[in-house]
Parts: C-alpha cells; structure tokens; sequence
C-alpha cells in the first residue's frame, strides 16, 4: 500500500489560465516540502484549481460534465478548439499521470491515465490510491476558506466525512452492507423463516424418523419369523413326507404321486423358460406389432429411405470443380449442393437403418403372424402343463389325506404343517406390506419403509432450510450489532483523540485566544461558541486537519488557496509556523498581500529553502521587462512564469493590480 | 446414456426375479406394457436406476426390432406419415444413432426410458397384485398386451 503521494507540478494548455507548467521537483522524484505560487488575482487561480480538483477526483470523466461547463474553460481566442491539463503524481516516487483533454467545439472533456505500465482512457488511478482521489476527499487537501467555513458549520458533515474517509469507517458500513446481501442471497426462495415452521418441520422430521425405525424393526421381525417359519415348516414337510412313505398301504402311491407331481412341475418349468424366450420377441407378443414393423421396413422402401446416396457424397461433391453430369461448379451452386446435402442421411445411418430393415425382414418374414401363433401354442402348451401339475397336485394331497385319515399318528403333524403354511403365508404378506410403494396414505397408515424414508429425507430438506435460516439470521444480527457498535466506538474514540491533539495545535497557534474544539458531530462543534472569525475557522480547520495528516499512515499533500489572506497579522505567524508540521509538501496559491509576516516566519519554521514561483499574464511592458531580467523565467504564448523569492517578494500590489487589469479589459 | 428401471418396478417384480434371468427382462416387459398402450412416465430422477448399457443376452440380436419398434410408434404418435420425407428423415435421425450400443441417440434414449417408466404403470393396472409366479405371470402379461392392442386397432391381434 502506497505510504506517499506527492504532487510533482501541473501543465495547463489553452484554458483560461495562462498556459504554464509548473514543477515542485527540487530533485528529481523529491519535491519541495513548501512551494508558494503566486498568482495574481485575474491569472486564473480559481479555473487552476478547480482543474486541479477534476484531475485528481475525476469529477469530469465519463461525460460528468456538460458542455457549457466545459466550454466555460476554454481560453479567449482559443483557436484550435483544443486544451489540456496534465497533473503528475509521485506515488511511492512512480508517476502517476492523469490528463484531461479539452474538445471545446464538442464541449467534452476526455481523461487519460499514465502508469508505469502505461496509458489507459479514462480516470483509472492505482487501486492503492482511489480511495484519495474520490471528489469527497480531494476537497479536504485541495483547500480553500470555504471549506474552513463548512468544518464548522452545521449545515455541512465535511468534518466527520473526512474523519471517516481517512480513517475508512465505512469500511463497517461496507461489512455490514455485504453480511445482509449474503443472507439475503441464501435465504432468497425459501418459503418459510419462522420458528413456528421451524417447529413444525422439526416434529414432522421426528415424527418420520421414528416412524422408519419402527417400520425397518416391524419389518426385521416379521421377515425373521417368516424365515424361521420356512425353516420349520420345511423340517417338520421332510419329516411328514418320510412318515408317509413309511406308510405299508399308502407309501407306494403316495411315491409315484409325489414323482408325477415333480415331472409335471418340470415341465412346467421349461415350458414357462421357453414361452420367456419367445416372447423376448416382440413381433411374437402379437401379430400386430410384427406387422407394425413390417409396415415401417415396406413404407422405407416404398419412399426410397435410406438412400442410395449418402450425404457425405454431395459434400465430397461441392468441393469438386464439375459435376458428375460434366457441368462446371460455381459457388452457388456449391452452397446448394451442401444446403440439400443436410436432407440425406449420412453413411451410419444409411447402414444402420439397412441393418434394421434387413432385421424385419429376417426376423418377421412374410407372414407376420406366425410368430404370434406359435407363442400362442407355446402358452397354450404351458397353461396345460400348469392345469397338469394342478391335477397332480390334488391328486397327491388326496392321497396324502387318505394316509392321513388311516393313520392318526400323522394327523397331528399335518395340522401342524397347515398351521405353518397358514402362518407362513400370513408372515409373508405382513413382509410384504413394509415393501408397499403406495405413497397415498398418510404418515401414520404407510407401512412401506421406501416410501417413509423418502419422506423423511423430503422432511430433512426442508427443516434444514428453514434451520439454516434462522441460524443465518442470528448470525447476521449478531454480527451487524457487532459492527454498529464497533462503528460507534471507532467514531467516537478517533474524534476525541482528534479533538484534543487539535485542540493543542490551537492552543498552540493562538496562545491568546480560548477558541477550542468541543466533539465532532458532523461538523466540527466549538466550546462555548457557535463559530468564529475567518482567521479563527482557518486557523481551527488548519489545527483540525494538520491533526487528521499526523495521524494517518499515507502522507498527502496538502494544497491551500490563500493560506494566510483572512488572518490578522499576529496570528499569520503562527499559522506560518504551523504548516509545516501539516503535512511533507503544502503547495499554496497565494496573493502579495499575504507575504507581509507570514513568508519569513515560514521559512524560519521550515528551516530548508521554500519554493517561490509567480505566475502572471503577458501584457504590461514593465512586468514584462522585470520578469524577463529574472534568472529563471519560463514565457509562454499569454503568461510568464518565474522562479525566486526576490521576484516573488518584489511583486507589488499595484502589479496585481494592474495585471488584473489587463486581464479584465 | 444406459437403459434405466424404475425402482419401485425391481420391487414389484421381486417375487418372481428368480426366474428371470437378465434384469433387461423386468425393464422390457415395462416397455412393451408401454408401446403397446402409448404411456409414458417421467419420474424423478432418484427414482430409477441404470441398468445397462447396450441391448444384453437374448435382447441383443432383437435389438434394432425393439428399435423399429419405438421407432414406429413414435412416428405414430407424432402423426408423421411416411410419404412427408423431410420431417420423416428428421425424427429417424434425431433418434437413432448407429454409433451406440443401443442404436439409440440421447433423445431416442431418453423416450425409450420414458415408455418403459410409464409401462410400469401400465402393469400395475392390469394386475391386481404383484405376480409371485412367474409361469402364470407370462400368459396374464401376454393376454393383457393383446388386449390393449386390440383395443388400440378394433382387431384382433
């Protein structure tokens, strides 16, 4: 981050001000700490500075301006229509360059930026630096007795914005404005934010969870007992069977039912695998979807699809020079060729659909029926076998009651295999209704566990969302608190602290006087007092923001219109001592009537050589003649511009005046 | 893109799984109950699962049938008539794709899936209970089929 910006010097070029260039380079890379430029009333100071704030805040850019603005600055008897003003920055000794260019004719103004890595349009200053050079703080180094005024007036926050621009308080502002965007970015499209849905959602979550846990138990239990049923009731089936068989007048009968019933489940068993392989043929599963598909391959043919030729033969065509008829090939006729080209299939699919058709024909063959009637005979063949291996059945449980019946011993075992069936097939449908996807019911009458947790994970969803929800919210209020407060603390702490460093430089400047800061509170509110004379409001904003300077990390400079005009004589002294503890470079535009008791002191406080320039319009011969004698004098086409205290000090009021003179006639 | 059963269809099926050797089984008689019946279902994605990508065991020699199948039934259903060639060539083309393993192409995917989702349903109806044999299952699906097709036509099939 940037710790100095410096104001290397300006250049003005067909504006109302003389064209002039004015540098506060001692060295290169290291400016005066003091430079006076006098400008004589009517040499443009007001147009200088008012560019000067422009160039620095941008105020002018993107078309901010409008075209009677920007023609209002345009120099008398500017003939090309053009002008400039190129103000150079140092920042951290880089140069920084931000230029405005004047088209009066079309009454815009446009800004250029030079960096080190070069030119950009517009006002594009480093990012490290932006924060100085917004409109609302240029105002406070670029200074003149109106702003003084507006520190302490009532009317005007000037004093707090420059505490918290300095100090970037709005940087809470800043945090609290993108906690609340984040929060309002995770919570937009969500339904409901209340701690009464919340608890709704909640039981509903609890209500599902125990409701799946029930059933998977429900489910675990009766699936083991359906098992272990099986098991039982397969033991106590071989032991019965093996009883039977046991049996003198029965055994026999019932063996060769037992092996009648067991080849016609057999049977039964291929014919069923071989009805399912056939009707894996779907023109089998009815005659009328093979002739469906018959109708699709003949309708093919009967439209030529696919065709003969492929697309990719019309595209290999329109990058040939003829046809294949012999004529020649334009472009047209090329782009026509590629345009109907799209209407035929391409070689995959010609083959594709050959494929699919010679397949039909294969497969289905003339008479699309006879696959449907040979799936029905093997079905028929199957339903058969299915009434054979009932009747085998029945006949084998006839026996086996007859055995039953002569034999009492085996009574009781067979009541036991009927009461295990029985509780087998009950066992198995109560399995079966924790396996239901029916999801009509509601939470209390769903038994299919599928379908309850889907539920649940709906009810998860939307309690976590409405969870998170208010999670945020508290998050988000606790932290805007914490920003308020700390936005409070912040405010009032570096305003007392200012108030009472400024207050000592007061005390300094005007040992006399008993004109103190009280707060800040927007402005900047006095002891006692309601306002002051104009050498005291300069003499406190001087006190106030040579304050705010000391105590910020990044040094700036501080550029002041008639530093010392409104202040009586004794108190000029002391202001002159003051500034340069303001800040490492003050540049001041000044008048001859403000040298008397405060250039001296200056120099005396500053102890290292001031800068002096004067800067004056061409015109009275005798101004010119003792402008010219100077050692150092820079002529421009309407102005002089000279270096040295001897001539800025030798320069009379009546000078002034009668430039100014010139200038207005 | 693979060919996908309906989750609650494997449960359905369940009881008679054991005789139906490839899965592909399950999602083709779900997509023939479709065909047969124009029904198509769009469940949520969560709701079924892949199951393979290319036409398996038995199914792979039928599959350009069961493609010449869709394939006529979509463009009975769009009321596309075989003599209007360009809008004819364009939906055989947005379907198929002769470089996949199915032949189909993203979109002819998707409308297969969606005819054996909704044929599920169709099966539901036609059965009052889900089937635990899978020899009696055969002839009901079968007779039901003809059923819904002669009801389609006016004849018999």
């Amino acid at each position: 981050m940037p710790n100095a910006i410096s104001l290397a010097g300006w250049e003005a070029e067909g504006l109302r001000c003389p064209d002039h260039k004015v540098s506060f380079e001692q060295e290169p890379e290291r400016v005066y700490p003091i430079s006076l430029l006098q400008m004589p009333n009517g040499t443009g100071k007001t147009t200088t500075l008012h560019l000067l704030r422009a160039a620095l805040s941008g105020a002018g850019d993107g078309g901010a301006w409008q075209a009677s603005q920007v023609r209002a600055l345009c120099k008398r008897g500017n003939e090309n229509g053009a002008g400039a003003f190129r103000v150079t920055l140092l920042v951290d000794g880089r140069r920084v360059t931000i230029c405005l260019n004047f088209d009066f004719d079309q009454g815009t103004v446009n800004y250029t930026t030079t960096l080190p890595s070069g030119i950009k349009n517009g006002f594009r200053p480093p990012p490290g630096i932006e924060k100085f050079l917004l409109p609302q703080f240029v105002n406070f180094y670029v200074f003149d007795g109106e702003l003084a005024e507006h520190l302490l007036s009532r009317d005007y926050t000037d004093a707090q914005t420059v505490i918290e621009n300095l100090f970037q308080l709005s940087l809470f502002s800043d945090a609290t404005t993108a906690i609340r965007q984040y929060y309002d970015a995770q919570t937009a499209g969500r339904s409901a934010t209340e701690e009464r849905g919340l608890k709704r959602r909640l039981n509903r979550v609890e209500l599902l969870r125990a409701r799946v846990a029930k059933m998977k138990a429900e489910k675990a239990e009766v699936s083991g007992k359906y098992e272990a049923t099986k098991k039982t009731l397969a033991r106590n089936k071989a032991k019965f069977e093996a009883a039977l068989e046991k049996q003198r007048e029965h055994g026999e009968r019932l063996h060769a039912a037992q092996l009648e019933l067991s080849r016609a489940q057999s049977i039964v068993k291929s014919l069923t695998e071989d009805s399912l392989r056939r009707m894996r043929d779907p023109h089998a599963l009815a005659s009328s979807l093979g002739a469906e598909m018959m109708h699709l391959k003949t309708s093919l043919d009967r439209v030529k699809l696919p065709e003969s030729t492929a697309r990719e033969f019309f595209e290999e065509l329109a990058e040939e020079d003829k046809c294949v008829c012999g004529r020649d090939l334009n472009d047209e006729y090329r782009q026509t060729i590629r345009e109907r080209a799209k209407h035929y299939l391409g070689s995959d699919d010609v083959a594709f659909l050959n494929a699919l058709k010679s397949d039909v024909a294969t497969s289905i063959g003339a008479d699309s029926s006879v696959h449907a009637k040979d799936l029905d005979a093997k079905i028929d063949s199957l339903l058969a076998a299915i009434r054979r291996e009932d009747e085998c059945r029945t006949a084998y449980n006839s026996l086996e009651s007859e055995a039953v019946a002569a034999d009492p011993s085996l009574q009781e075992p067979k009541a036991e295999i009927k009461r295990l069936e029985d509780e087998r097939d009950k066992l198995d449908s109560e399995r079966q209704q924790y396996d239901n996807m029916d999801d009509s019911a509601g939470d209390e009458r769903t038994f299919g566990v599928r379908v309850l947790e889907r539920r649940l994970e709906d009810a998860e969803g939307k309690l976590a969302e409405i969870a998170n929800t208010i999670g945020l919210r508290m998050q988000r209020d606790v932290l805007v608190r914490i920003m308020e407060a700390a936005l409070q603390k912040a405010r009032s702490g570096i305003s007392q602290e200012i108030c009472e460093d400024a207050n000592r430089r007061i005390a300094q400047v005007m040992p006399d006087n008993a004109i103190r800061i009280q707060r800040v509170d927007r402005c900047l509110v006095l002891e006692g007092q309601e306002g002051g004379s104009a050498g005291e409001t300069l003499a406190v904003a001087y006190a106030f923001l040579a304050t705010l300077f000391n105590r910020v990390e990044h040094q700036l400079p501080f550029i002041v219109d008639s530093p010392a005009n409104p202040i009586d004589l004794r108190v000029r002294t002391k202001i002159a001592e003051l500034i340069p503890k303001l800040t490492r470079q003050f540049v001041a535009f000044t008048i001859s009537s403000e040298r008397q008791n405060f250039v001296a002191p200056l120099e005396a406080a500053l102890g290292v050589p001031v800068q002096f320039l004067t800067l004056c319009r061409r015109g009275p011969a005798d101004l010119e003649r003792d402008a010219q004698a100077q050692a150092s004098v820079e002529r421009t086409t309407d102005g002089y511009l000279v270096s040295g205290k001897e001539f800025f000090c030798g320069f009379h009021l009546d000078e002034e005046e009668s430039s100014n003179a010139i200038s207005t006639a | 893109m693979p060919f996908r059963l309906r989750k609650d269809a494997r449960e359905w099926f369940k009881g008679i799984s054991e005789g139906l050797p490839l899965d592909f089984d399950i999602f083709y008689f779900c997509l023939m109950a479709g065909l047969a019946t124009g029904k198509k279902a769009f469940p949520p994605a969560n709701e079924a699962t892949d199951l393979a990508q290319d036409f398996p065991g038995d199914y792979r020699s039928r599959g350009r049938l069961i493609v010449a199948l869709l394939l006529t039934r979509e463009l009975k259903r769009l009321g596309i008539k075989y003599e209007e060639r360009a809008t004819l060539h364009k939906e055989i083309a947005k379907l198929i794709d002769p470089l996949s393993s199915t032949h189909l192409s993203a979109p002819g995917m998707d409308e297969i899936n969606h005819y054996s989702f909704g044929g599920f349903d169709v099966l539901a109806d036609w059965f009052d209970d889900r089937p635990r044999h899978l020899e009696t299952f055969l002839p009901q699906f079968r007779r039901h089929l003809k059923n819904a097709l002669e009801a389609e036509s006016g004849v018999a099939t």
